[in-house]
């Protein structure tokens, strides 16, 4: 019986420090887009759905990351990391057309080459989603291996 | 495997943060980048090719450099002929400072007037491409283009010829003044001569005069033109008129006159 009460103990501590720990990581993201959305909001009427652009991104990759931190212990929070990283790669291509971001307000257009930036954010999130993968084989293989012992 | 994993995941994490403040940082200071063009001004090179200088002011006052700073334009006519360009290249404009530069367009007149001729009688709208390209923050590659009119005033708008007036000069010739007037609508002023050659029915000439003339920009212009004709000439005369100006020769413009 003390056993029992010692492990779901455990188990109500951890539940509530993966909850604290995405709330704060959601806080500070929020808190981040805040920002951003203020630094960037002389250029809105250059760039209309500028905001609207961002907060797609924001509440789509918010949620994955809740989801991918309430899911953590499970192989679940690979899988929702890497698709975060899936999210990532194809919104920012779409949504920058392809790193070439044209834009025409009245008689002037505008061209900004992002591919670079584009390029190095392909590369990172194409680590980030290797390294869910390696994680979550890890995990797997753990698994395993403690079945096998037991 | 952890720990490998963990400090992948640190360093992608440090990129990344560096990644979005430079970003945004490098986009929100594009807001404090002005470009001012001032009235320009116009003069003739010693190839008489009309050189159309603009001031230009660059105010970086954000938080990066400009690298390869390019202003460049292109003026074609209504057929869509190019016909003149200019480019003005700043390797480096360094923040919170202003870079003061001239870019010059020369535009070759005689080429201009040449294949357009109306041009020097109608006034009319030359379309005009400017380009203006930079690497904001040295490394973001930026392009702004944009179309626009300019009018282009003719130098012999409503060019007229008056009736001529006769007066006894001497025993032999008459006098003959020829009011001409035209309105020099162009932004540079008009500098030459007419030649006024008159012709008998016969098509003989039968005399000739030069007159010298000076038309500020955006001024009309009336004057006579005097002649001596002699007596017994017909009353029926053309006119025949020859314009040279420094960058171009034009004529003759015929003009007939009389019963």
């Amino acid at each position: 019986m003390g056993i029992e009460d010692s492990s779901h103990g455990k188990k109500m501590r951890k539940t509530v420090f993966t909850i604290a720990k995405t709330v704060i990581k959601t806080a500070i993201v929020c808190i981040l887009y805040v920002i951003l959305s203020q630094v960037l909001a002389p250029l809105s009427p250059l760039i209309p759905g500028l905001q609207g652009m961002l907060q797609t991104f924001i509440i789509v990759y918010v949620a994955l990351m809740i989801v991918s931190n309430l899911t953590s212990g499970t192989v679940f929070q690979h899988m929702f990391g890497a698709a975060r990283c899936g999210f990532v790669m194809a919104y920012l291509i779409v949504s920058l057309n392809s790193g070439i971001f044209d834009y025409t307000f009245g008689s002037v257009s505008l061209m900004v080459d992002l591919r670079m930036f584009l390029v190095i954010v392909m590369m990172l999130e194409i680590l980030g989603l290797a390294k869910s993968v390696i994680l979550a084989i890890d995990f797997v293989s753990q698994k395993a291996e403690l079945i096998r012992i037991q | 495997m952890r720990v490998p994993i963990r400090i992948i995941g640190i360093a992608t994490s440090a990129i990344w943060a560096f990644l979005i403040i430079f970003m945004v940082t490098a986009i929100y200071s594009m807001k404090d980048v002005r470009l001012n063009i001032g009235q320009f001004q116009n003069s003739m090179t010693q190839d008489n090719q009309l050189l159309l200088s603009f001031p230009i002011s660059i105010v970086n006052t954000g938080f990066y450099n400009l690298a390869q700073f390019n202003i460049s334009t292109l003026v074609l006519s209504a057929n869509g002929s190019m016909l003149a360009n200019g480019s003005t290249f700043i390797p480096i404009v360094v923040h919170e400072r202003t870079v003061n530069v001239t870019h010059d367009i020369t535009l070759n007149l005689t080429d201009l007037l040449l294949a357009n001729r109306d041009m020097l009688f109608d006034d009319t709208e030359l379309s005009t491409n400017m380009t203006v390209s930079m690497r904001a923050a040295e490394a973001i590659p930026i392009l702004a283009s944009s179309n626009i009119s300019i009018p282009w005033g003719a130098p012999l708008y409503n060019l007229r010829i008056g009736n001529p007036e006769y007066s006894i000069y001497n025993a032999t010739h008459s006098r003959v003044l020829v009011p001409l007037s035209f309105e020099n609508h162009a932004f540079f002023s008009l500098t030459g001569n007419v030649q006024l050659h008159v012709y008998n029915s016969a098509n003989a000439q039968v005399t000739q005069t030069t007159m010298d003339f000076n038309v500020l920009e955006y001024s009309p212009y009336q004057g006579n033109v005097e002649l001596y004709i002699p007596f017994g000439t017909t009353s029926r005369v053309h006119f025949e008129m020859f314009f040279a100006f420094p960058f171009l020769n034009y004529g003759p413009l015929v003009v007939p006159y009389g019963n």
